[in-house]
């Protein structure tokens, strides 16, 4: 066999291991050493499994990621996103859907806090969910919007996903994070605008709310709020003019919200406790798979398979937009079995070569990716969102149910995808703007 | 869809399990202590840092290389037993659900050994690195600090032998106990 060959068996007996159950994280491991061994010998795969654990843990830029994550459970488990849905209630009640686009506002806000969409969703499934259905909206239509609308958690920054896509393709993490914004804003916007026309044109979904609270009511919600804004703050504007890197704002938003917390005297031992552990659980389920992928990078790189399939897609002709649209629909089919970041970090290895020989801007090309890999979250027959929802809101609605609900934003999504392909400066204004 | 885990919780406990296991269960905990102590003095490491750096316009010496060598191995490689211990490894479920019982449960004890071999070899090979680090005596110097980095790299192959250790209870477990475990129910 030549080494090109054992590059794409080693791909297929992966997947088919992966399939089996087998974790991602030793498959991935596992495949590359054997691979290793077969095409140089047993020196290199030792030296391998020596060097690369070793060598991608202990870094001072991957710290963000433990760092971002338990900034986010801190402020899951002390309430301190509570109070912007409740504000972004108050001040929407007049419009059409209100509490519907309420809970899109609460879960962008809740996503400048936390890396990761299923946090999102479940945090919003929980608290607006029940207020929309004790206002007669439609469940299905409820639970969509909240599933949804979890999907901008992994686009507005802090990302976890797009650390890690950060790291492994070499583009700087502020200036992904930065794109992230323009991307998760514009898909929120798309989210609003869905509601509101739904609303409209069928108000059965959403009845109008006749209950309309006092300005001083508003502003007392809205001041309610100062935890996730001052965080918001902190950490984004920090990034934007420099004054840490993103690598110190994870720590420093963490320490942020543990003093927020404090001050606000909502944060339990327990809850303290809590946050810790699934740190501690998603930093080593993540970092196991993302070690792998290293490995994988390795031996895709030795065998030659990732160059030979960049050489293939070049010798078909097809053009960068096409090649986008193969990409998205591997993507939509992954992430019906894989949640999103071991998705992107199962296919990084054999996609960057052929990314870069298709010339693509890789800080544009991450955010779309994040795009197509949050789709994935809410795409049947496994949408990780759709779960979440389910299991927070109960008998309420089918798994089913919530997918019909949302189908509607499935199309604001293509229209959301479409416009970041055809004017990539949504993506990238931001980061240009940006102090280096 | 199954059940929500409050529902089927009390229900679905394991039966106790025999005292190396339980043994093996309290220095995993102690280990997660260890990670969670770590994931805090990182937070704080950070902050006082950042502070420092630009209020008093002086950083503290040597965060980048503690942070990176030290916090950052003990919380990513100590807790991998830990998130074990909890089913928290990520995997893909949907196919197999649909094969019968007995598949299924051969299938988890494959799985387990396979897992157990990698992360065996890991252990070895790491355990190996870090003799070498000792040997040369590791160190980083960052601003006129020197900072001995050969002994976090014993907290690698401790971190995977306590995984290995408890992927082999876990398979040792699900071959006692027969069929009535519940592959997704915690183990020990």
């Amino acid at each position: 066999m030549s080494n090109v060959e054992i590059g794409y068996a080693g791909v297929a007996i992966l997947l088919t291991l992966i399939a089996l159950r087998i974790p991602i994280g030793a498959a991935l491991i596992g495949v590359s050493f054997c691979g290793i061994w077969a095409m140089v010998g047993p020196r290199a795969a030792w030296g391998a499994m020596g060097i690369v654990p070793w060598s991608f843990t202990a870094t001072w830029q991957l710290s963000s990621v433990p760092m971002f994550l338990l900034m986010g459970f801190l402020c899951y488990h002390a309430g301190l996103t509570k109070g912007l849905f409740e504000a972004a209630r108050l001040w929407l009640s007049r419009l059409p859907g209100g509490i519907a686009v309420a809970s899109i506002f609460g879960a962008s806000g809740f996503a400048a806090v936390t890396g990761s969409s299923v946090a999102c969703a479940a945090a919003m499934g929980r608290i607006a969910v029940p207020e929309m259905t004790r206002n007669g909206y439609n469940p299905e239509f409820a639970t969509g919007t909240v599933a949804a609308a979890g999907t901008i958690g992994a686009l507005i920054p802090p990302s976890i996903l797009l650390i890690l896509y950060g790291i492994i393709a070499q583009v700087p993490v502020g200036a992904l994070f930065m794109g992230g914004v323009g991307a998760g804003l514009l898909t929120a916007l798309g989210y609003v605008l869905t509601v509101v026309i739904r609303a409209k044109l069928d108000p059965s979904l959403a009845p109008p709310v006749h209950e309309h609270p006092g300005a001083a009511e508003r502003w007392g919600a809205l001041a309610e709020t100062w935890p996730v804004m001052v965080l918001m703050a902190g950490v984004l504007g920090g990034l934007f003019f420099g004054v840490f890197t993103p690598t110190e704002a994870g720590g420093a938003g963490a320490g942020m919200a543990v003093i927020i917390a404090l001050i606000k005297r909502s944060l339990s031992w327990r809850g303290f406790h809590d946050s810790l552990m699934e740190t501690l659980q998603t930093t080593a389920s993540l970092f196991v798979i993302a070690i792998g992928a290293n490995m994988l990078t390795r031996f895709m790189a030795i065998s030659g398979a990732g160059r030979d399939l960049a050489a293939l897609i070049d010798a078909l002709g097809a053009d960068p937009t096409l090649l986008l649209v193969g990409i998205a629909l591997v993507y939509l089919l992954l992430g019906m079995f894989l949640e999103p970041i071991g998705a992107m970090l199962l296919t990084l290895p054999v996609l960057l070569p052929v990314l870069t020989g298709a010339g693509y801007d890789l800080l544009w090309f991450g955010i779309v990716l994040a795009k197509f890999l949050e789709i994935g979250m809410i795409t049947p027959p496994i949408g990780l969102n759709v779960f979440v929802i389910k299991s927070v809101v109960g008998d309420l609605v089918s798994v089913g149910g919530i997918f019909r609900g949302i189908l509607w934003f499935l199309l604001a999504d293509l229209i959301v995808v479409t416009l970041l392909v055809v004017f990539p400066d949504i993506i990238l204004w931001l980061p240009a703007l940006m102090q280096r | 869809m199954s059940l929500p885990p409050e529902v089927c919780e009390p229900t679905a406990g394991p039966p106790p399990a025999p005292a190396p296991v339980r043994l093996l269960g309290w220095i995993v905990q102690g280990a997660t202590w260890l990670a969670a102590a770590a994931a805090v003095l990182m937070m704080v490491h950070i902050s006082v840092d950042v502070i420092s750096k630009y209020v008093f316009r002086t950083p503290l010496p040597g965060t980048i290389a503690i942070v990176s060598n030290y916090y950052m191995v003990l919380v990513a490689f100590l807790p991998l037993a830990f998130a074990e211990r909890r089913n928290g490894h990520i995997g893909v479920e949907v196919l197999t659900t649909r094969f019968p019982p007995h598949a299924q449960r051969a299938l988890n004890i494959v799985s387990l050994l396979f897992c157990a071999a990698v992360f065996g070899a890991l252990t070895w090979q790491s355990w190996i690195e870090a003799g070498r680090a000792l040997q040369i005596g590791a160190f980083e110097i960052e601003f006129d600090v020197k900072l001995l980095t050969w002994p976090a790299r014993y907290l690698l192959p401790l971190g995977a032998g306590l995984m290995t250790a408890a992927l082999l209870a876990k398979a040792a477990l699900a071959l006692l106990r027969g069929p009535a475990q519940d592959p997704e129910a915690p183990f020990f």
